[in-house]
């Protein structure tokens, strides 16, 4: 593998340096864009506020008098608005060109990655998201099969007797957060400061590209084939107060109960949720827990797995993506290691775990 | 109104590129919505009055996707009545005897499956600079054949079955359009047999042939299911994209759906 690592890096490492280039300059414009946006948009609440609230003419905001509609010019609140306008249109433009040129060259980079380092496997771009995997894994407890799920890649690998996918997918989870937020957004005022904070602000001190700054889970998602037959369900879980909260707030799972196991360093790393206390049990046996933990270690990424019927599920955060790159320097072998890494490890899964 | 009189003159201006851009986006968006495919849900109506056995329903399940746009039966060998079934006849030519078995021995022998496998297999394996060259020598100024070329060679048709989930992998490509040959053999026998152009021994010796082409090419539904989506996208490509969208959104559910004969009747 090490030397498919170095033949992969050195036909793509002047591609590397491009893309580091490419990220770089679309990220300039993101913050930018939404740069201008937050000014058009503190404009406006400025505007508001000294029409409506007296005090502040005594303020320095009061230099926004000239703005105001008068006899003489009854255009004049017109005029700024206008202007950031004329400034956005060009800046948009500039914006999504850059970015898509960065994407499309990611992808194809990604592409002849994979190719390179596992050309045993068939490898997939721009093809739907699994969502009917998603919801049936039983990882995301708010997911619908309507849910916004979207997929940066797809590796299938056949043989005889198994087949493994694993997919880069970034979803959006009407969670807990979210919906907290979709509360806040109805309250006037706080509204105008929850779209500065969630689209404004956030899209300009972030490190990553605007497709990947809303997602509630983006990172590796595979489902294979589990040797043993079950009747219900089982769900490993990363140990985290939010994602406990949000399953139980779903209320999705009444038929779950939490499963106590022994194994003092499985249990300080995962909760478990099963229908069957016995099954449970049955399917996360002594050998299998201690493989979950070395697993986790080998990811070094919050993990997270579902058994039933025949199938199993997992899941691996990794908030650059699977199939993208970060937006750090990409000037050595690392990158490479690390998509290497990541895929080998999953497509290990079935013959680590035993299955 | 009395508001739009004093307009300084770039006022005039700023409102009418509103009203045009406002209009254009209007009909745009209108036409857009009023040619939006359909997004039926399929029924798979059944005769109370069929006596078929398995082996026959079986024949007939190959067309259910296409069958659930017509909302036809997918428990006999009529389709609909001989009135629905006449302009789709005239549309293909095949509406006199003469006609039909022209068409039929067509997709019997070569089908789709005669441009598919060409230029498939040219586009894996030449050189694009000889593509000109090797298309004259077999297909002349064939349209449709030059139309094959354009649509697989810009993987349009792939791209837009993977955004729809329907094919994932471009080594699906391998599975040819044989499915959906054996698909139009039995669409068209049971349209010419509901139109007296055929009798019923003879829609069954189509029918049957074009059990015997999947089987030989196919393994399960699924697969099957993939190569009709590839063929039909591809020979629709050129037109009725309304009709295509309609037609790929009843084909997931016949093979998702419990109740679809692809479910109900196990691939032999």
């Amino acid at each position: 593998m090490q030397e498919r690592i170095v033949t992969a890096y050195s036909e793509t490492s002047k591609v590397l340096d491009t893309l580091y280039k490419k990220n770089k300059h679309t990220l300039f414009l993101q913050r930018v864009m939404w740069g201008i946006t937050g000014m058009y948009l503190i404009f406006m609440l400025a505007l508001l506020g000294i029409q409506y609230i007296p005090m502040l003419q005594n303020t320095s905001l009061a230099f926004l008098n000239v703005f105001k509609n008068s006899h003489t010019d009854p255009y004049a609140s017109l005029y700024p608005i206008m202007g950031l306008i004329i400034l956005l249109y060009p800046t948009t433009i500039f914006f999504t060109r850059a970015f898509q040129k960065f994407k499309t060259t990611e992808q194809k980079t990604i592409a002849k990655m994979v190719k390179m380092l596992f050309p045993q496997v068939e490898f997939t771009q721009g093809a739907m998201a699994p969502s009917n995997e998603v919801v049936k894994s039983k990882l995301f407890p708010w997911i619908k099969e309507e849910a916004p799920v979207y997929s940066y890649g797809q590796i299938r690998r056949k043989t005889n007797d198994t087949e493994i996918n694993i997919t880069d997918l970034g979803i959006m989870e009407n969670n807990v957060a979210n919906k907290f937020l979709s509360i806040l957004m109805r309250i006037p005022v706080l509204n105008m400061l929850g779209v500065m904070y969630q689209t404004v602000f956030k899209n300009m001190v972030t490190k990553k590209l605007v497709d990947n700054t809303n997602y509630s889970f983006r990172g590796m998602f595979c489902w294979l084939r589990f040797k043993k037959k079950l009747n219900g369900h089982t769900v490993v879980l990363s140990k985290n107060q939010m994602t406990k909260l949000d399953r139980l707030a779903s209320f999705n799972f009444k038929e779950e109960q939490e499963i106590h196991l022994e194994d003092p360093r499985f249990t300080s790393k995962f909760m478990v949720y099963g229908t069957d206390q016995v099954e449970a049990r049955y399917v996360l046996s002594a050998s299998i827990m201690e493989k979950i933990v070395a697993l986790k270690e080998e990811f070094d990424r919050p993990i997270s797995m579902s058994f039933q019927n025949r199938q199993m599920y997992v899941a691996v955060k990794n908030v650059n993506g699977l199939f993208s790159f970060p937006s750090g320097k990409l000037d050595s072998m690392k990158q490479v290691e690390e998509l290497a890494n990541d895929i080998e490890t999953a497509l290990e899964i079935s013959e680590e775990l035993k299955l | 109104m009395q508001m739009f009189e004093n307009l300084p003159w770039y006022g005039y201006v700023i409102l009418a590129i509103a009203i045009a851009s406002y209009a254009i986006r209007y009909f745009k968006i209108g036409k857009k919505e009023y040619d939006a495919p359909v997004k039926t849900k399929a029924k798979f109506r059944k005769s109370p009055n069929s006596d078929l056995n398995q082996e026959q329903l079986f024949g007939l399940a190959l067309y259910t996707p296409i069958a659930e746009w017509w909302k036809a039966n997918t428990n006999t060998l009529s389709f609909l009545t001989a009135k629905d079934v006449k302009p789709y006849l005239e549309g293909w030519g095949i509406d006199t005897v003469e006609g039909y078995w022209d068409l039929t021995e067509y997709f019997m022998k070569d089908g789709r499956r005669w441009y598919f496998d060409f230029i498939q297999g040219m586009i894996e394996n030449e050189p694009q600079e000889k593509w000109d060259e090797l298309m004259d020598q077999k297909f002349g100024s064939n349209e449709r054949a030059h139309r094959y070329l354009k649509t697989l060679s810009s993987g349009e048709a792939l791209n837009s079955l993977k955004q729809k989930g329907i094919i994932l992998f471009d080594s699906e490509l391998k599975l040819g359009v044989a499915g959906y040959d054996a698909t139009v053999l039995v669409g068209q026998a049971r349209k010419a047999y509901t139109g007296n152009l055929i009798s019923e021994e003879e829609a069954w010796k189509v029918i049957n042939f074009a059990k015997a082409l999947a089987l030989q090419h196919f393994s399960s539904w699924e697969v099957f299911g993939k190569s009709f989506a590839l063929g039909f996208a591809i020979d629709m490509s050129a037109n009725s994209s309304t009709y295509k969208e309609e037609v790929l959104h009843l084909y997931k559910q016949v093979l998702e759906s419990p109740d679809s004969p692809w479910n109900t009747i196990k691939w032999p």
